[in-house]
């Protein structure tokens, strides 16, 4: 009993951490590195509220830890480490590890999608299909990404 | 010296030292005891240090200190951008490197290459290609399209009237940053140039084969310099811009080559898709009060 709540403090601290240094607001950069911002290309823009410099770190909470950006260039295969392809959001990848199962959740986004779905045309648009849980390609920003939809059929 | 004194500040705890072989000791010891201590120590010392690389800079220069603006400068950039404005269609292709800032401060550089042809005032194709990407943005006046080839996805959505608005609408709506647009707004709007807070003119500098003359200036958040093209076509050869907000301070550079008599189509513009693309949307800029993409 004593350690089951060790284990749960640990992965309460996990998360918590994790959610924290996402709030930062690191993106993964080209590397797979988290990065906290880039260079600006333009010098006719206003730097003084800092929306340009920090345009690149204002990612979702959920797409920080272990995404993949080289999905163009290696096709969502894992590029640094870790093997290949699935890297669902951090917290959830805390305790799907305990076996306490979750389903993807609906507007969670990831640079990849597992090797197992299917592609799917609905109304013209491309989906993936991974069993019950869809994901939608979409360009954000500078990246490639998949945000979870509900099923759009 | 400053280094020891500033480091004893942070560890009252230790015994203080009476020699320098004693305070080096001291110093690496307490560096492996008190890791959290050190960044704090580095960040002191960067404080201390640039007040000194200041007082250099002043020194170096004579006791004028103050911010110049070299109104040949500001003439110079207000030229270029004069000239840029008559250029109907031009094809500029760019040497780009970028830092990107890691979350501890180390800076890494990525390059890519761009192939921007325009015909103003309403149609753009942008291609970028770098390691990991290659892009193709299509404006005819009436879409914007972006298509990563690599992927093979595609997404379009209405566009505004002119180049200008687009490339507004691309960064504030969607958040994506088309390269070099800078080349679109020197010489709009004579407000930009009041922004420049120091101006000087570093002098004759070549930029693949070309003379130019290199300026630098300072405005709020960046650092920034630009090689005009020396004659009668006072072009950007390339330009290099500091950003001041991060501490890393993270660089970008674009070297141009230009092609002012570039020969296409209005097909140029028009994004047709392969049959094996597949269409995907473009999602709109995260709203940044709730961190809800949309």
């Amino acid at each position: 009993m004593k350690r089951s709540i060790q284990v749960f403090t640990i992965l309460a601290i996990l998360a918590s951490a994790t959610t924290l240094s996402a709030q930062r607001g690191g993106r993964v950069g080209g590397g797979g590195h988290a990065t906290r911002g880039s260079a600006p290309s333009s010098v006719n823009r206003n730097f003084n509220n800092n929306t340009n410099v920090n345009r690149n770190t204002n990612v979702n909470v959920n797409r920080n830890v272990n995404v993949d950006v080289h999905n163009d260039y290696h096709g969502g295969g894992g590029y640094y480490g870790g093997g290949c392809c699935y890297h669902p959001v951090a917290v959830a990848a805390a305790v799907t590890a305990t076996a306490v199962v979750t389903a993807a959740v609906v507007g969670s986004i990831v640079h990849s999608v597992p090797p197992s779905c299917t592609s799917v045309i609905v109304n013209g648009l491309a989906y993936q299909q991974c069993g019950s849980t869809w994901y939608q390609p979409q360009f954000s920003g500078g990246s490639q990404t998949y945000i979870v939809v509900n099923a759009p059929r | 010296m400053k280094l020891y004194r500033k480091f004893e500040i942070y560890s009252g705890n230790q015994p203080s030292a009476t020699d320098q072989s004693e305070q080096r000791t001291t110093w690496f010891s307490a560096k492996n005891m008190m890791g959290l201590a050190l960044p704090i120590v580095i960040a002191g010392l960067l404080t201390v240090a640039s007040p000194q690389r200041h007082v250099l800079a002043k020194s170096s220069q004579g006791a004028e200190v103050k911010d110049t603006v070299d109104p040949d400068a500001i003439k110079a950039l207000n030229g270029m951008g004069t000239y840029l404005r008559t250029l109907k269609s031009f094809e500029v292709k760019a040497d780009v490197t970028n830092d990107d800032v890691l979350d501890d401060g180390e800076i890494v550089q990525y390059t890519s290459k761009v192939d921007l042809l325009a015909a103003k005032p309403n149609k753009l194709r942008v291609e970028v290609t770098s390691d990991e990407k290659h892009r193709l943005f299509f404006y005819d006046g009436k879409n914007f399209t972006v298509w990563g080839k690599l992927v093979n996805y595609y997404a379009t959505v209405p566009a505004p009237p002119t180049i200008e608005k687009l490339i507004e609408q691309a960064d504030d709506k969607f958040g994506i940053e088309l390269p070099l647009v800078d080349l679109f707004k020197w010489g709009t709007n004579a407000d930009d140039a009041k922004r420049i807070k120091s101006a000087i003119d570093i002098g004759p500098s070549t930029v693949d084969g070309v003379t130019c003359e290199q300026y630098a200036f300072r405005q709020e958040g960046v650092d920034w310099q630009i090689w005009i093209q020396l004659g009668q076509f006072p072009l950007p050869r390339k330009f290099v811009i500091r950003s001041l907000i991060d501490e890393a301070r993270p660089q970008h550079s674009d070297t141009l080559t230009w092609n002012l008599a570039p020969s296409f189509d209005d097909n140029a513009f028009v994004f047709d898709p392969p049959p094996d693309a597949k269409r995907i949307v473009l999602a709109e800029e995260n709203d940044k009060t709730t961190g809800k993409e949309k």
